[in-house]
């Protein structure tokens, strides 16, 4: 799928994260983004100040966001301080906005961006400083079907963040390779790699999760 | 294969986490956020530079104040502190007499004669 891009510039800059160049070539379009082309519609327009565009522009990528966030983090209030970082960061950037690259992949990029800094915020903090409140509800033994998610959790903790997001943006989102590398600032071929690799950890797992379940 | 025992649509489906969604009222709780920060934004966007124009202000008051106000006495010099010197040390005389030559005696006589 040819993304059409207002003019011959193929980046668009967002303040504090550099520039991002565009997709021209998408390798694989599994989802047609009229999502993206309307958010570029509603970003201009809350640049002039439509508080609904706002509400609309929210509401459309809340969930996306925060699923990613969740799924990355294993935590929903962190996930959910995350996604409203992102509003933020966009409205503060919405009057230096230009509709030059996927939507998606734009706000994505800040996503991950903020992702990577709670990762730095996490490692200076200690443990035990965690509230407890913020930890996800433990997994009910018994029902097999949250064991294998509990599995699934501690594989997808377990593996590097760059195989994890890129094995979500891939499977969430569905965007492609030159997408994913685009959003991680990496080469399409170290992306497909990355996806490999977490896919293949999570097969290990599930796996091994069967097997054991079989023996009990 | 059944999609409940293929292992990737079993992982496919555990990563979409499609039944997890931010608590109720997120939407509101972003805006009012959004107006707070470009409150924020806007009031330091012109409280900076009020506050460096109040101090280059205040800075240039000051040397206007110094030009217009009576030129500073000069710094002492070396000599001066050495005849303030002098001075104390003559200090203690005033109350006594001076020792007087014979020659300066009669001179003193012959004028008062």
């Amino acid at each position: 799928m040819s993304i059409l891009l207002p003019d011959s510039s193929p980046s668009f800059s967002f303040p504090g994260f550099g520039i991002i160049s565009s997709m021209v070539e998408s390798d694989n379009p599994s989802k047609p983004d009229a999502d993206g082309d309307e958010s570029q519609t509603l970003m201009l327009r809350i640049a002039s100040g439509d508080d609904v565009a706002l509400t609309l522009l929210i509401n459309r990528w809340k969930n996306p966001l925060f699923r990613f966030f969740d799924r990355s983090l294993n935590n929903h209030a962190d996930a959910e301080d995350l996604t409203q970082k992102v509003f933020v960061k966009l409205h503060a950037a919405v009057s230096r906005y230009k509709p030059k690259a996927k939507f998606s992949t734009y706000i994505f990029t800040i996503a991950r961006r903020l992702l990577l800094d709670e990762f730095k915020r996490r490692s200076r903090r200690p443990e035990d400083l965690t509230d407890p409140l913020d930890i996800k509800s433990p997994i009910v033994h018994g029902n097999s079907r949250n064991e294998l998610e509990g599995a699934l959790e501690q594989c997808l903790a377990g593996i590097p963040e760059n195989q994890r997001t890129a094995l979500l943006l891939r499977v969430q989102r569905e965007l492609s390779y030159s997408e994913i590398a685009e959003i991680m600032s990496a080469s399409q071929a170290a992306v497909k790699t990355w996806i490999y690799r977490a896919r293949e950890e999570a097969r290990k797992s599930l796996s091994e999760f069967r097997k054991s379940n079989h023996e009990t | 294969m059944k999609p409940e025992n293929n292992p990737d649509e079993l992982i496919d489906r555990y990563l979409r986490d499609e039944s997890a969604s931010p608590s109720p009222g997120f939407t509101e709780q972003v805006i009012s956020c959004t107006r707070r920060t470009s409150t924020i934004s806007r009031f330091t966007k012109w409280i900076l530079p009020l506050a460096a124009c109040l101090a280059f202000a205040a800075v240039f008051m000051d040397l206007l104040k110094k030009d217009s106000s009576q030129p500073e006495p000069p710094a002492p010099v070396a000599d001066q502190f050495a005849f303030d010197d002098i001075l104390l040390l003559a200090e203690p005389l005033d109350e006594t007499s001076p020792l007087l030559d014979e020659e300066t005696l009669e001179l003193f006589a012959l004028l008062s004669e």
